[in-house]
């Protein structure tokens, strides 16, 4: 045989076995997943902007028309679905809102300061900040913050919208805020490629209730860990749960019960035992029959509460505090043992006392609050400034706590608020049931307007003082 | 690495001289082993069927290429006629995201078993080395394996185990042999064949159990090189 044919022979036996090495079908042999913060959909989701106009007649339609002010920017909505991690660190996808003012006013075009915004609970699977036809929270953020020239970035958290998580991961704080940073990431590599108006490096973080615990968890994380790639301009946490541990030992052990605990608290055990693994055996250790068989996957759902109820998946009470007793959500055992549980534990991880933030803060809510009790708030307050770092926590009942965005505004504030809560029991006839009215309006319908407005305020204020 | 491989085969392809020329007697049989690459270029509706609604132009998926060791068999029966079949090392291919899923990169990966038979026409010795031929066949693809991967569990909700129908289908190719000896050839081929499959998964969530699906054409072509031993 020749030597050219023994060269020949020899290179294609080799490459016969080379061949067979690469491109196994084993797991080892996967592409790695997209990065974290990575863009896989962004989309302009309104036809038209929505217009000046449009957002002036939504805000007045609520009475909030004084509050928001007039809007200066039409809004573009758009959206972004992205890649991030799930409290495993495994790939997962969720999606982002992402309203970028628009049209010929001074505040809306070029680089706008951005407004990263975290979302209160909800149980719909289907929630969208960007539906902002149908989205409460979503059109009230748009009309306070983007039609004032911020870019908002308000992500719908894991579990909600596209994101195929099974579950949420509620009220965890650093899972959260990874969920957060990723939004913003996406969000910012979308609009750099994508449109006209794009993010300044300034950052604003809020959020209200749960999103006010994100926010917070947020802020920390990103001055921790995130420092060379964003710098937080200030933070305005709203209505959170900030001081999670001593929230569930009031509820668990002395009571009062919280407005919303029976959706919480499922929210709370399947969060904390997708995270960390221990916190039942079984579902039946937490919940009583027959709210064990399903409360685990319970939320988030595409059914309503009510349909819930007659489902018997939760206590039908319309208070949603029937945690304890005969009928309630959750076991005896579940209450005695809370001391010492990794439930608790769970909660003292998840509690934002004992860091200092750097950036400026501005808390507030209601002192009266059922839903999310206001010691969250000045718990936290008291806590910064021990170590020096002094925060205003904003009470809306009390114009004194809002002496420090000015007289004027503190005296507006309170006195709209009062307004505002006598006008709700005035419209549930008084006494009695105009005080209910009051309650169960309190936390989610009349506390947020006007700590937005606050917290806006706040914001325009810092910016205004910095180059 | 692919593209090096074809470059040093066809190089020491290119710096044959002086090979024996000998036509394939009657009743020759012949094994050969070699190296497959498989170009796909798939085309695929969007995936249809579940909750979570893209926007346009859907989600859809991609097939990547592979590269095996190719192995098989040929029966010259008349002057100018062989029979063959092709076998190999089943390859993988990696599924990728496409459409608005572009950027998920890879969602899943098949490994497949693609024999062929083919009936092949020789054309005598056109060259003193190269005797050209045409072949005709039927294929049938079993996908044996078939995985989701975390990537793709992320984007359809959860744990997703994927089917893939086999196929039959009609395969053709080109190529020509050299002849070193009367034992020793090489031969080269180019092979288009028909392979259609209906793609389905089945993902796991609170709400049972979701399906998509897709039609796939993977429209392959296969380019093989190989060392024949004759007896």
């Amino acid at each position: 045989m020749n030597s050219q044919f023994k060269l020949a022979s020899l290179t294609l036996a080799a490459a016969a076995m080379l061949s067979a090495c690469g491109g196994g079908s084993s797991a080892a042999s996967d592409d790695p997943p997209p990065a974290r913060g990575a863009v896989q959909l962004g989309v302009v989701a309104s036809t038209t902007p929505v217009t000046k106009a449009q957002i002036d007649a939504g805000t007045a339609a609520k009475g909030i028309g004084a509050l928001a002010g007039a809007a200066q920017c039409d809004v573009e909505i758009r959206y972004v679905y992205y890649s991030t991690r799930d409290p495993q660190g495994v790939i997962a996808m969720a999606s982002t809102a992402v309203f970028v003012p628009t049209g010929t006013g001074a505040a809306c075009s070029g680089n706008r300061p951005v407004v990263l915004y975290a979302h209160g609970t909800t149980t719909d699977q289907t929630f969208n900040m960007a539906q902002v036809d149908k989205n409460a929270e979503g059109s009230l953020v748009m009309a306070f913050y983007a039609a004032q020239g911020f870019i908002v970035v308000a992500p719908n958290y894991l579990g909600y919208d596209r994101s195929g998580l099974q579950y949420t991961t509620y009220l965890n704080a650093e899972q959260s805020a990874i969920e957060m940073v990723d939004g913003l990431r996406a969000a910012k590599t979308y609009l750099n490629a994508d449109s006209a108006v794009k993010p300044s490096a300034k950052l604003l973080i809020a959020g209200y209730s749960q999103g006010g615990h994100v926010a917070m968890a947020t802020q920390k994380a990103i001055e921790r860990d995130y420092a060379s790639e964003f710098t937080v301009t200030a933070a305005a946490p709203m209505s959170g749960p900030y001081n999670l541990v001593k929230f569930g030992d009031v509820i668990t052990t002395t009571g009062p019960i919280n407005a919303g605990a029976t959706l919480f608290l499922p929210l709370m055990l399947t969060s904390y035992q997708k995270a960390y693994g221990n916190i039942y055996a079984s579902p039946s250790d937490v919940y009583q029959s027959p709210y064990d068989k399903t409360a685990e996957t319970l939320f988030p759902t595409k059914s309503t509460l009510t349909q819930l109820i007659q489902d018997g998946k939760l206590p039908n009470d319309p208070t949603f505090t029937k945690l304890f007793g005969t009928g309630g959500l959750l076991t005896d055992s579940f209450r005695a043992g809370y001391a010492a549980s990794n439930y608790r534990k769970a909660l003292q991880t998840n509690t934002l006392l004992g860091w200092t933030p750097k950036a400026p803060v501005a808390l507030c809510g209601g002192a009266n609050d059922p839903t999310v009790f206001f010691f969250n708030t000045t718990d936290a307050q008291a806590d910064f400034a021990s170590r020096g770092k002094a925060v205003p926590a904003s009470n809306l009942e009390s114009a004194a706590s809002m002496q420090w965005a000015g007289a004027t505004t503190a005296a507006t504030i309170a006195g709209g608020f009062a307004q505002a809560k006598a006008a709700t029991s005035a419209a549930a006839g008084g006494g009695a049931a105009g005080a209910a009215a009051v309650q169960g309006a309190y936390h989610g319908t009349l506390v947020p307007p006007f700590c937005n407005a606050l917290a806006r305020g706040f914001f325009q204020s810092v910016l205004a003082a910095q180059p | 690495m692919n593209k090096k491989i074809t470059l040093i085969l066809a190089a020491s392809l290119m710096a044959l001289a002086g090979a024996a020329s000998a036509e394939t007697a009657v009743g020759t049989h012949t094994v050969y082993l070699g190296l497959a690459h498989i170009d796909v270029n798939s085309k695929a509706a969007p995936l249809e069927g579940g909750t979570k609604q893209f926007p346009a132009p859907g989600a859809q998926i991609r097939v990547g290429d592979a590269t095996t060791t190719g192995f098989g068999y040929t029966y010259r029966f008349a002057p100018r006629w062989s029979g063959e079949i092709a076998l190999g090392i089943p390859p993988s291919h990696k599924i990728y995201g496409n459409g608005v899923i572009k950027n998920a990169g890879q969602i899943a990966v098949v490994r497949q078993m693609p024999p062929t038979v083919f009936i092949n026409y020789h054309l005598g010795e056109y060259f003193t080395k190269v005797e050209p031929f045409v072949g005709v066949g039927v294929n049938y693809t079993y996908f044996e394996k078939k995985r989701s991967t975390p990537t793709g569990d992320a984007i359809s909700g959860g744990p997703t185990r994927i089917t893939l129908e086999n196929s039959w289908g009609a395969a053709a190719h080109v190529g020509f042999t050299v002849h070193y000896t009367k034992q020793w050839s090489l031969t080269a081929t180019a092979a288009y064949a028909d392979v259609r499959s209906q793609m389905r998964s089945y993902t796991t969530t609170n709400n049972g159990t979701e399906e998509l699906h897709t039609k796939i054409n993977f429209r392959p072509m296969v380019y093989t090189m190989s060392l024949g031993y004759s007896f």
